[in-house]
């Protein structure tokens, strides 16, 4: 693990205009403001109904078939939460948050864009609007123009480049973790296909596949020759570490991508359960990375939509509406569902195939502006989320 | 050397030499044949050759027979991407992990103009790695757009499709360096 004094100076300036390098001196520690947010964005439409399976819902089996988990207390089995909702093995670590009430779990959430596009939704997700491509700015960096600036930038992101949801005019640092997430199943499957065109490229990729497939098996690591879980590690540690410096920023965006599970997804092994125990190392890291500010930090974890209730032809699913948005940090009240269901019986479906999106996704965003960084509400209403009056917040999500 | 120039083994070298870069990694006796007659017919005017290599109908019948080397791959990457002012650390960090180190080609000969040089298991791969890495730093806006901007009478119906389906934009702009189209020349 990278020390802070390492992970300061890999900071690097995010644009030219908008981002101001962070200052290596110690600089007069920021006054009054502890409070920490941070955004994970898990990229391609992860599946809620897996990582959090509404076991107790009569219909949930038969929609799900191959890929239902095993009920609480058998063999991989889901950990229970409420007699109803359960977690994917694979997230048992975030079992501890949630008994310690510091894990909200929302599902059922929605943006507000009904397409299928997952460019078209990442953007709604991140501009903040109703409409894709609205915007040249995102939500993120419109609500923390609203806090008081000080000498070092308020905004931190989290990856290779900087995503819409940070740009925009509030100033923010980068910083690039030295990993590369490995290449998740669904991105090789794609490149599998595509060279089913070209016979010699289709060899030469089915040779390479079979032969980083047979390495990790021998040496028993990973997929390929970077530990699967290596970015998570350091990329939420380091985010978790520079979040808690005094002098350094306050909100993050955390980008993650691999979470498009259209085919052979699996059930309590495969790739959708290796994403997710990934996610639960790096929100891990992020816990112990913040350390004393965790006390002050809501972390929201949320992706552009679910999937399709029932299992695909492929044992996959596809791109689907309603989806899982987690709630987490020591400034939470947690412990429990944040969650009106709308059941998966296929009547209460949306358009026949989805999970319903019954909470509109920008009310737990408006929810963590209002409650926990005191955001003005003219300005969440006027610049962050325009025309979402009737979005109205949650109330008790946050510890205030 | 004007002894050398002129000699017919000369013409024939120069001919498959330029046939195996711009045509295919075997072109056909015919094609040599062809760029022979040019070389010796113009004394060896290059220009010539060049026009005449144009001209070859082989080069169009199989527009994408030959697979780019890692710095093709490079080079026109950057090209499709408009990227500027790139530190030399990264060119060259680019190169020599995909095993063709700038200037250090292992005989005087030079790199190798065949395909199976370049496209081994392990090292497509290693392309493959490289090119998610050079997405995640630079997603476009619209990537089939952009995709049809410098590959569009090349780009396949599967393509495309691959691409619109794509989970990301920086996913998308990995897929079309990594398709068929763009890995082959």
């Amino acid at each position: 693990m990278p020390t802070r004094r390492h992970l300061l100076k890999c900071l690097v300036a995010g644009t030219a205009t908008a981002a101001a390098p962070i200052s290596l001196a110690r600089v007069q520690a920021a006054p009054a403001d502890e409070k920490r947010l941070v955004v994970v964005l898990l990229r391609g439409g992860m599946d809620g109904l897996a990582a959090v399976p509404p076991y107790g819902d009569a219909a949930y089996r038969r929609q799900r078939g191959d890929l239902a988990l095993p009920a609480p207390g058998q063999d991989g089995g889901v950990i229970d939460l409420d007699g109803f909702f359960g977690l994917h093995p694979s997230l048992e670590a975030l079992h501890a948050f949630y008994k310690r009430d510091e894990l909200a779990v929302a599902h059922a959430v929605g943006i507000p864009y009904r397409g299928r596009s997952h460019f078209d939704a990442q953007n709604v997700l991140e501009n903040g609007t109703m409409t894709p491509h609205s915007t040249a700015d995102g939500w993120l960096n419109r609500a923390i123009a609203a806090l008081a600036q000080h000498d070092t930038p308020i905004g931190l992101s989290v990856g290779a480049n900087v995503p819409l949801i940070m740009r925009g005019d509030a100033r923010y640092t980068t910083y690039a973790p030295q990993v590369l997430p490995v290449a998740g199943a669904d991105f090789l499957n794609r490149i599998e296909a595509m060279y089913q065109q070209d016979p010699v490229l289709a060899k030469t990729f089915a040779e390479a596949q079979r032969s980083r497939a047979m390495k990790a098996e021998v040496l028993g690591s990973g997929r390929g020759r970077i530990g699967a879980d290596a970015y998570y590690k350091e990329a939420f540690g380091a985010a978790g570490k520079l979040l808690a410096d005094p002098a350094g920023p306050r909100v993050a965006i955390l980008d993650t991508d691999g979470w498009d599970t259209h085919a052979y997804q699996g059930t309590t092994a495969g790739p959708l359960a290796s994403q997710l125990a990934n996610l639960a190392v790096g929100l891990e890291q992020l816990h112990d990375g913040l350390a004393t500010t965790w006390r002050y930090s809501v972390v929201l974890v949320v992706t552009e939509f679910g999937r399709t209730a029932a299992i695909n032809g492929s044992n996959g699913t596809d791109h689907g509406t309603g989806a899982l948005a987690l709630v987490l940090g020591g400034a939470v009240r947690g412990g429990r569902m944040a969650t009106s269901w709308p059941g998966l019986a296929t009547g209460h479906l949306f358009e026949g195939r989805d999970l319903a999106p019954a909470t509109d996704i920008r009310a737990i965003f408006k929810t963590a502006l209002r409650d926990h960084l005191k955001l003005p509400e003219r300005h969440i209403e006027e610049h962050v989320f325009p025309n979402s009056r009737s979005v109205a917040g949650l109330s008790g999500l946050i510890r205030t | 050397m004007r002894d050398l120039a002129a000699h017919p083994s000369t013409a024939h070298f120069i001919a498959t030499k330029l046939a195996r870069h711009f045509v295919a990694d075997e072109p056909t006796p015919e094609t040599v044949t062809r760029l022979e007659t040019v070389f010796r017919n113009t004394d060896g005017d290059l220009r010539a050759l060049t026009e005449a290599l144009i001209e070859e109908p082989e080069i169009w019948d199989a527009p994408l027979s030959k697979f780019k080397t890692p710095n093709d791959l490079l080079i026109s990457s950057f090209r499709a991407l408009n990227a500027k002012n790139l530190p030399n650390k990264a060119i060259v960090s680019a190169l020599s992990l995909m095993n063709q180190y700038p200037f250090m080609a292992p005989s005087p000969a030079g790199w190798s103009d065949q395909t199976a040089d370049w496209m081994a298991p392990e090292s497509l791969m290693t392309r493959i790695e490289w090119i998610r890495a050079v997405g995640k730093r630079a997603p476009v806006p619209n990537p089939l757009e952009w995709a049809d901007s410098f590959m569009g009478p090349v780009l396949s119906d599967e393509t495309k499709q691959t691409i619109s389906q794509a989970e990301s934009r920086s996913e998308a702009v990995a897929l079309v360096f990594s398709s068929p189209e763009f890995q082959r020349k």
